[in-house]
């Protein structure tokens, strides 16, 4: 590759290898420029259907035109191969600049994520969403400007057949509730991944990590995260609540722009008074979100946020601080993971039904339990010899049920991984079409998600009556 | 070894039928089964299109039945479905070779059925792999791998990926594999519901394949699965269940004989947009009358390919 021309342009040397494929330098010869020339892998070059989505991606990315976002120039066929041709930007992407220096100080790391904010605002105005975020995607120039790459690639590559190797279709670190769940993305799920991306600058670490990319995805879609004073006390809360609220499960707590994000953090850095827009947190409930659906009807200033943001605190600042602000808050409400296919309820319903529902809970539990344990004992720890004894789910539905709709359970029969039971789909018990299409392995992975709404409704729950006893 | 079953597929007809415009039936190529007699125990069917998007096919499938008595008997009958993926022709390299390893390995191992199923699995993925490395345009490339083996009134499946093997046992729908797919394992951990992986961008990213790494685990079943008269086994790639619901696949494969419900299923898939290559295998434990409901036999098979 290196010393082809491609086009007008001249290949000089390989300086990457990207998910779409390597990354060449390389001269333009009729212009005598630098540009970065990026190869579509060939086996991705070789699918049609890729091919031409790439092109669609190319012709949306050329309408940018922005000082922070690193510019397409071209998009080439070369023989097989195809060749998207980039504005070269020489410096280091912030990737290395935290790995070298660790946490950056706090209005430094907001000049330039508000550089990253412009870029993305702009983008999206367009109508475009980048959808993967990280520090690897955003370039520092020498003379501190900064420039966000590779719009959209990540959609693109998400499209193709492949065996999975790393993080080829985005980076789980970054990536927002929805976007793991594989729900639609719009501009907010942009500023989820901006969000992670200041708790990174501002502390050195990202909000959630985790050498299983499987439990990773479990946190990104239901852990709330640490609040970034945790590990950098000198962050100044109103930062620390936007940045918080950027980390919101659900996108309509979420700032709902680029800019209204960088109003609020320059705000936080400048002194002056943001456009009213910060959140407020003074009253969480359970209800997921509710009462951010709308902030303008609580809206108030950071300041009176804080005052009233009550007692129960979940972390400790250090002392020392620039910002007296010893007040802890409780962004619980922030962190209310969308429910994965239950309707919203009311929050007066809500606690009502809680205490039935952790009763409901505990008895089912113990119900699963004992059979649980019964078919253990029934079947030696030792995969059953026979599938369709009754020790093992039979695929055989049992006769009282002749007439039954039939959509049992894939999943159902025969384990074909022994060595990790744990992870199977299936129900444990013989497959008994309830009269529902649901498929078993539909109702059981909601059954999961059941327990798991009733264990966070119980620590929810847990925490409003702590709140209720400090208050007292 | 090749000796050891009499009829193989003709590889050629379903390599690469070029995609023309509308009708099914001549870019559907594949082994269709014997006429169903009284004696018939297995009735088999084997049907792959390239579908609608694509040029070139890059599933490949075979159905082998010894000739001999002798292997019949120890080994029994395979049915393989291989899903390719790759640059150029890669994929369709690596599902080829996948489908060749497999039933020339597997008829010469003297294990048992899994353990020589997922050696053959294994020697599969190794020359996959080494012709990788070897060929600039092949690198990269993999395959899914699905196999079952029918024998002596059991059945035995290993697996590599995200091609399936159903059943459909007394009007009901089983899946008797998981795939090997992000959004699956997604769904084994409680993250999505089969429906949203149902619609995932990301559900075509398989965390194994054949060929890809140096390395691979097989899945195969814990214990060979007892049989029963009129059991439906049906082999697909996912350009098949992709489009075509659980339900309509057991509606449809029960509603016709084997090839005509193989047709009509790969029909469905490509009114739908066709987007990817279908592959779809039935094989049908016959109703061998007299006794009813019992595990079969299996001693007697027909012919099943052209």
């Amino acid at each position: 590759m290196i010393g082809n021309v491609v086009g007008s342009y001249k290949v000089t040397d390989k300086i990457g290898e990207g998910g779409m494929g390597a990354v060449f330098r390389g001269i333009d010869i009729m212009l005598e420029r630098e540009v970065a020339i990026k190869m579509l892998r060939p086996e991705l070059a070789s699918q049609p259907n890729i091919v031409e989505r790439f092109r669609s991606e190319a012709i949306t990315l050329a309408k940018l035109n922005h000082p922070n976002i690193a510019t397409l120039y071209s998009f080439v066929r070369h023989g097989d191969d195809f060749f998207m041709v980039m504005e070269f930007v020489r410096g280091d992407t912030l990737d290395a600049v935290i790995n070298k220096s660790g946490a950056m100080r706090c209005d430094h790391a907001i000049r330039l994520l508000s550089q990253a904010l412009e870029g993305i605002e702009h983008a999206h105005r367009m109508g475009i969403i980048h959808r993967d975020i990280k520090p690897a995607n955003m370039m520092l120039t020498e003379t501190g400007t900064l420039k966000v790459m590779d719009f959209g690639i990540a959609r693109v590559l998400g499209t193709a057949r492949m065996t999975k190797q790393g993080n080829i279709v985005g980076t789980i670190e970054y990536m927002s509730p929805e976007q793991v769940r594989g729900l639609e993305t719009d501009a907010r799920s942009d500023i989820y991944s901006l969000g992670i991306l200041l708790y990174e600058m501002l502390t050195g670490r990202v909000p959630f990590k985790s050498d299983s990319e499987y439990d990773l995805m479990k946190m990104q879609i239901e852990d709330a995260p640490a609040p970034p004073r945790v590990f950098a006390a000198g962050i100044p809360p109103a930062v620390e609540q936007a940045i918080m609220r950027s980390l919101a499960k659900r996108q309509e707590a979420r700032f709902q722009t680029a800019g209204e994000f960088r109003d609020v953090l320059l705000a936080a850095i400048g002194g002056t008074a943001p456009s009213l827009t910060a959140p407020v947190i003074s009253t969480p409930t359970l209800a997921a979100g509710s009462s951010f659906a709308a902030p303008q009807a609580t809206a108030s200033t950071p300041k009176e946020t804080r005052m009233a943001a009550g007692a129960a605190g979940q972390f400790t600042p250090a002392a020392g601080m620039p910002y007296q602000a010893n007040v802890p808050v409780d962004y619980s409400a922030y962190q209310q993971p969308a429910p994965l296919a239950q309707p919203a309820k009311s929050n007066a319903k809500i606690f009502i039904a809680l205490a039935a529902f952790v009763v409901i809970g505990i008895i089912g539990v113990a119900v699963a339990l004992l059979i649980t344990m019964k078919s253990q004992s029934a079947s030696p720890a030792a995969p059953p010899a026979k599938p369709t004894q009754s020790t093992t789910p039979s695929p055989v539905p049992s006769s009282s049920q002749p007439s039954m709709p039939a959509q049992p359970p894939p999943q159902s029969i025969p384990q074909p991984e022994v060595a990790r039971p744990v992870e199977r789909l299936p129900a444990s018990a013989p497959p008994v079409a309830e009269g529902s299409n649901n498929t078993k392995a539909t109702k059981s992975a909601r059954k999961e998600n059941d327990s798991d709404a009733e264990a966070r409704k119980e620590k929810a729950r847990k925490a409003a009556e702590a709140r209720k006893l400090l208050s007292q | 070894m090749f000796s050891f079953w009499n009829r193989r597929s003709a590889k050629a007809s379903h390599a690469s039928p070029r995609k023309t415009a509308g009708d099914a039936s001549e870019k559907t190529t594949g082994e269709m089964a014997a006429p169903r007699d009284f004696n018939c125990e297995i009735e088999a069917c084997l049907l792959t299109d390239v579908g609608c998007v694509r040029e070139v096919n890059e599933d490949s499938s075979r159905y082998v039945r010894p000739a001999d008595t002798e292997s019949l008997q120890s080994k029994g009958t395979l049915m393989l479905v291989c899903d390719g993926m790759g640059g150029h022709s890669a994929g369709e390299v690596a599902s080829r070779m996948a489908v060749d390893v497999i039933s020339r390995i597997y008829y010469e191992e003297a294990d048992g059925a899994h353990p020589a199923l997922a050696n053959a699995f294994q020697e599969a993925n190794r020359e996959i792999y080494e012709a990788s490395q070897k060929d600039q345009n092949l690198q990269g490339m993999g395959t899914t791998g699905t196999a079952l083996v029918l024998r002596n009134g059991h059945a035995f499946a290993a697996h590599v990926g995200d091609s399936r093997i159903y059943l459909i046992r007394d009007e009901q729908i089983y899946a008797m594999t998981q795939d090997h797919s992000e959004v699956m394992e997604m769904v084994r951990r409680g993250l999505l519901s089969l429906e949203e992986a149902r619609h995932h961008p990301d559900k075509n990213v398989i965390l194994r394949a054949l060929g890809s790494h140096p390395k691979v685990e097989v899945s195969t079943w814990d214990a060979p699965f007892p049989l029963r008269e009129k059991d439906l086994f049906l082999l697909c790639s996912d350009g098949l269940y992709d489009l075509v619901e659980d339900e309509e696949i057991r509606r449809l494969a029960l509603a016709d004989a084997p090839q005509p419900a193989c047709q009509n299923l790969i029909s469905l898939a490509k009114e739908r947009g066709g987007h990817d290559n279908i592959t779809v295998a039935i094989v049908k434990v016959g109703a061998a009358s007299e006794n009813g409901g019992k595990p079969v036999p299996m001693t007697r098979e027909m012919e099943a390919a052209i």
